[in-house]
């Protein structure tokens, strides 16, 4: 694993997300429109709202992330510009890796901007746990860029789809399981690691496959 | 030198090249010509490590290439009639980011120099996107050829030339050679081989049909013909 060659990809990427600003803006918009209209649609208690809230988190993270992911190499088969990555001295790895790491970071500052939104628009009030729930976000949404960058670097879309639902489904029940656990039972925080350990552990096993089939998916 | 041994190469379960023996010294230039789905690309793609061969070998300098890739792959240029450059950088963007995959040394004095060679310095600060196509290949020959190296590999490189672009093509071509590259060019276009090429292979359905080293127009359509006719 070359780190300096990741951080190139890495560098790039974030560097064209800032160029082209139309994608991120794209996100953010279609993120807050869902937020408004669900909170102007329904007159929500704060105990439906602590159980509505977790699902609610995670329904616009996979929204958004699976039109980040499918960004993130659409961009590139535009002019060919994967070949052009294939020929250089860089290893495929690194192509993935600085992809993901981008892509994740992509998701997270999304979500720094979008989940205060929703607490404020649901006029949802929590302060404990902050740095629990900041560590759930963290681990899913690493283990969700990672197998939805695997999955878009295929370069078929229908397989995409297909593929992402199912091979992120365990992730995402630990991680809306873990957040409603959070907000609606404080006291019995023990079985929200139990969660996380999962999710943990999802996110050093899929890394490690989709780090070794990278090799198999790009290019050939 | 490239030297491919026995190589073949299947997609999916499609046997796309088969038995390719064949060589290209340094400053020589080989084109390679074929119908379409003959396999021309694929050879080029294999020649650039971006497909394993599934039997074969293929040696840069008398070395097994699999041993030194990244070596390798840094002496690689490739021009395609993609241009492999990103709509929303501008020129300078462009080429930097690709010096950095390459390890340029003295980054933005070489862009400076390509971009003046391309004649695009004017136009260093735009977004490609607003290029016209002829301005997005000659920026493509800048990304392809600005970390210098040793082994081109050409993909129909004419398509979307103007003369003048054309024109410059070949002088870097000729300049390459005089340096000692080693040249590999696919082309359906037969004029511009014999201005350039040392030897042409004609490639049909995976496998090398024929080998010349007379590269006249003339004579290329006459064997392409015969070769096609008779398979």
């Amino acid at each position: 694993m070359n780190i300096k060659q990741i951080w190139m990809i890495t560098k790039k990427e974030l560097y064209y997300e800032y160029k082209e600003k139309q994608n991120v803006m794209f996100i953010l918009v279609f993120a807050l429109l869902m937020i408004t209209t669900y909170s102007f649609s329904f007159t929500i208690t704060q105990d439906l709202l602590k159980q509505i809230t977790p699902g609610f988190i995670w329904i616009v993270t996979i929204f958004t992330g699976v039109m980040c992911f499918e960004r993130s190499i659409s961009y590139e088969l535009h002019n060919d510009c994967l070949t052009g990555l294939l020929v250089a001295p860089i290893e495929k790895s690194a192509i993935y890796i600085g992809k993901a790491i981008a892509n994740f970071l992509i998701l997270f500052c999304t979500n720094v901007i979008v989940i205060p939104l929703l607490f404020i628009l649901f006029d949802f009030r929590y302060y404990q746990h902050l740095s629990l729930f900041f560590v759930v976000m963290v681990v899913g949404l690493f283990g969700f860029s990672i197998v939805g960058t695997f999955l878009a670097c295929i370069s078929n879309k229908v397989l995409f789809y297909i593929l992402l639902l199912p091979m992120v489904s365990p992730l995402l029940i630990a991680g809306a399981q873990s957040t409603k656990i959070l907000f609606l039972t404080e006291n019995q925080i023990h079985d929200m690691f139990s969660w996380l350990k999962m999710m943990i552990a999802y996110d050093c096993i899929f890394f490690t496959v989709c780090y070794w089939l990278i090799d198999f998916v790009l290019g050939e | 030198m490239i030297v491919l041994h026995n190589v073949q190469k299947k997609l999916g379960m499609r046997p796309v090249l088969r038995h390719i023996h064949m060589e290209v010294k340094k400053g020589e230039c080989l084109s390679i010509v074929g119908p379409n789905g003959a396999g021309k690309t694929t050879l080029l793609k294999v020649c650039a490590c971006i497909h394993q061969i599934d039997a074969g070998s293929m040696y840069w300098n008398g070395q097994d290439v699999y041993k030194q890739l990244t070596e390798y792959k840094r002496n690689l240029g490739w021009i395609s009639h993609h241009h492999f450059l990103y709509e929303n950088f501008t020129p300078v963007e462009n080429l930097r980011f690709y010096s950095e995959l390459y390890g340029v040394k003295n980054c933005e004095e070489t862009i400076k120099r390509w971009l003046k060679i391309v004649d695009l310095y004017v136009f260093k600060d735009i977004p490609v996107r607003t290029f016209s196509k002829g301005m997005k290949q000659r920026l493509s020959l800048a990304r392809a050829l600005l970390h210098e190296p040793s082994i081109l590999l050409l993909d129909e490189p004419f398509t979307g030339l103007d003369q003048d672009g054309v024109q410059l093509l070949f002088h870097l071509l000729q300049q390459e050679k005089e340096k000692q590259t080693a040249i590999m060019m696919v082309t359906h276009d037969f004029s511009h081989i014999e201005k350039i090429s040392n030897k042409v292979i004609f490639l049909h359905k995976g496998e090398i049909a024929a080998e010349s080293v007379q590269t006249e127009e003339k004579h290329i359509k006459e064997m392409y013909k015969t070769l096609v006719d008779e398979r």
